[in-house]
């Protein structure tokens, strides 16, 4: 009976003590470790989007480079095909007249990524990006315009019109008014402004006399020719598409658009660094250089770096057979202005270029890590300090870079002009 | 009475540490998973790493193609061998996996066969540390150039890593290392890509 009672008595308080104290710190660590959890994969999701928008955002922008000077000109100023009334002058569109696949320009700093030393490029890349047809068609010069009626029956007229003649919709579309048209005849190139285009049954694109047409006959060593016999000239439009970094929270293109972009991205109380987050931008210009509403797109979320180099050829050629030996170019050098830089009254040659080096840094939504990591080589970013520009302190984002050398096989073997 | 008792005692150290144990278990598991997750996160941006220099090896392998002019029907010298550091080490047995080199690091390209973490292209000689992706080429004739100047060139590249918790005796990117690295897929990933590269004949 004694040792029952002994054996079936309660706990001591000093039991009870010791075991609510075991149970406290067992549940302890089990909280601290749920939580760490719960952050260590929220922080790990978050690289991952950062991986795969980065990625998608990186493949668009080296498909398009790759695709610059797609029939037009890499550079309108030395193109010995190219054939126009004057040189380009100030009468020209501005963008027409400094025509070329590359453009690579520095635009205005933004704090929040100079502070942490990144200063994004931009990059002008020319080219027809709309379609890749050509659209044989008859030109009548009348007094300042010349109007060129499309040839109906190849294929590329019959896809513009389902099968039938296209109507006005479908021509202003594919041939919008303030877009630079090439026509191509007998080898040469001419280069337009278009103002109008119609369909029905004579679809017809109008181009007015920015820039002139050079009209052969009277001795002119090069031009247009119409009328019956004339062989008939090719048109496609040239497109001119700029990416940059730049904030969709402060300089969206519309009212619309940054109330959109407003509605889309967080709160700064929730995710710091929201309020200076910069995006990867493409836009498309117009043929005089202003941006074309409705065309800017957000192609890679919380982009904090583009970096351009050009790889080419290292001068003239050797003897109007041999290209010169390729260079890599960083914006660093004083080369590199010679080749990206505008080519109107200057004897830049971006023909010159046979690949661009790109890299593209994008950072994670939220500043996961509390202390910085030293920069790679070339300047390259591992961590974005969120609090440089006057949000949170000690919050840093990780990174991810994409690097690529893109070739311009549209232009792969230009050499002109001559040494 | 006896059950009693042996009910209303309490646990005993070997139940204890069973328990203790058994929560071990579940939070090495855990653990491990998080492991499992940043590794393969990591692996997902080093593949998107090694995929773009090997695209990258590629288009600057067509860029050196472009140099490689000669011979055509107007001059029969062929300046591969001059013009080119990379297509000149084309080989003339086909396919063997001997044939696989480590191309040359370029100053003036400031490319070669070895890149840091984040993709940069590094020169070997002054920055052993930094390297983390190697790559290898192999280049062998589709069609031989002739008089006719339409030579064209099969290049493969392949760019490897080591994989997670992985070591390699000595240095992964040098010369002497290629014939280790070949079928060597315990120890590295690889990326392979193949293209053309065509002789220039304007």
């Amino acid at each position: 009976m004694s040792a029952l009672r002994q054996r079936s008595r309660g706990f001591t308080l000093v039991e009870l003590m010791v075991s609510l104290m075991g149970g406290l710190f067992i549940s302890l660590a089990v909280f601290a470790l749920a939580k760490d959890a719960g952050r260590f994969y929220q922080s790990e999701t978050r690289i991952a989007n950062a991986t795969v928008g980065g990625l998608l955002g990186f493949e668009r922008l080296r498909t398009d480079i790759a695709r610059a000077g797609l029939m037009s000109s890499p550079n309108i100023n030395q193109d010995p095909t190219v054939c126009p009334l004057n040189p380009p002058n100030s009468g020209w569109p501005a963008n027409l007249r400094k025509l070329a696949s590359i453009q690579v320009t520095q635009p205005l700093p933004i704090a929040a990524l100079t502070a942490n030393g990144r200063t994004p490029q931009q990059i002008l890349i020319a080219g027809s990006f709309g379609s890749v047809d050509q659209y044989a068609a008859k030109p009548t010069a009348t007094g300042a315009t010349t109007t060129f009626e499309l040839v109906l029956g190849p294929g590329a007229v019959m896809r513009l019109g389902n099968g039938t003649t296209p109507d006005d919709i479908t021509m202003q579309t594919v041939f919008p008014a303030l877009h630079a048209l090439r026509i191509v005849q007998n080898g040469r190139a001419f280069y337009a402004q278009i103002v109008n285009a119609s369909g029905g049954a004579k679809p017809t694109v109008v181009v007015n006399s920015q820039p002139q047409i050079q009209m052969a006959g009277n001795g002119a060593e090069c031009g247009l020719t119409t009328g019956a016999g004339a062989s008939m000239p090719t048109i496609n439009v040239v497109n001119f598409i700029q990416y940059d970094v730049r904030s969709l929270v402060t300089n969206a293109q519309t009212a619309v658009a940054q109330a959109t972009y407003a509605k889309m991205f967080q709160k700064e109380s929730v995710a710091p660094g929201e309020a200076s987050r910069t995006e990867l931008v493409r836009v498309e210009q117009d043929i005089t250089g202003a941006p074309i509403p409705g065309t800017e797109e957000l192609v890679a979320e919380y982009a904090v770096d583009l970096n351009l180099q050009v790889t080419a050829m290292s001068g003239p050629s050797l003897n109007g057979i041999d290209p010169a030996p390729l260079a890599t170019y960083t914006p660093s050098m004083a080369q590199f202005a010679s080749y990206t830089g505008t080519t109107y009254g200057t004897a830049n040659h971006p023909q010159w270029i046979r690949s661009v080096r790109v890299r593209l840094t994008v950072r994670s939504r939220e500043g996961d890590r509390d202390s910085d990591v030293p920069n790679g080589a070339g300047n390259a970013l591992f961590r974005f300090n969120l609090g440089a520009g006057g949000g949170a302190t000690d919050s840093f984002a990780r990174t991810r870079t994409f690097q690529a050398d893109v070739a311009l096989h549209n232009q792969a073997d230009i050499l002109w002009p001559p040494p | 009475m006896t059950l009693n008792a042996r009910t209303q005692r309490g646990y005993t150290a070997v139940e204890l540490m069973m328990a203790i144990s058994i929560f071990g278990v579940g939070v090495a598991g855990i653990i491990s998973m998080e492991k499992v997750t940043a590794v393969s996160n990591a692996h997902a941006k080093n593949l998107a790493i090694a995929s773009h220099i090997a695209e990258a090896w590629l288009d600057n392998l067509a860029n050196e193609g472009t140099q490689w002019n000669h011979p055509t029907t107007g001059d029969l010298l062929s300046d591969l061998n001059n013009d080119t550091i990379w297509l000149r080490q084309v080989s003339t047995t086909q396919d063997a996996a001997a044939n696989w080199f480590l191309p040359l690091y370029s100053g003036a390209l400031n490319f070669g066969p070895a890149f840091d973490a984040l993709g940069n292209p590094v020169n070997v000689a002054l920055n052993p540390g930094a390297v983390a992706f190697c790559s290898h080429l192999r280049l062998s004739y589709l069609y031989q150039p002739g008089a006719d100047g339409n030579g064209l060139i099969r290049a493969e590249v392949r760019v490897f890593w080591l994989r997670d918790g992985q070591t390699f005796a000595g240095d992964f990117c040098a010369a002497g290392a290629v014939p280790n690295i070949n079928g060597n897929a315990t120890a590295f990933h690889f990326v392979q890509k193949i293209s053309a590269i065509r002789e220039n004949n304007k």
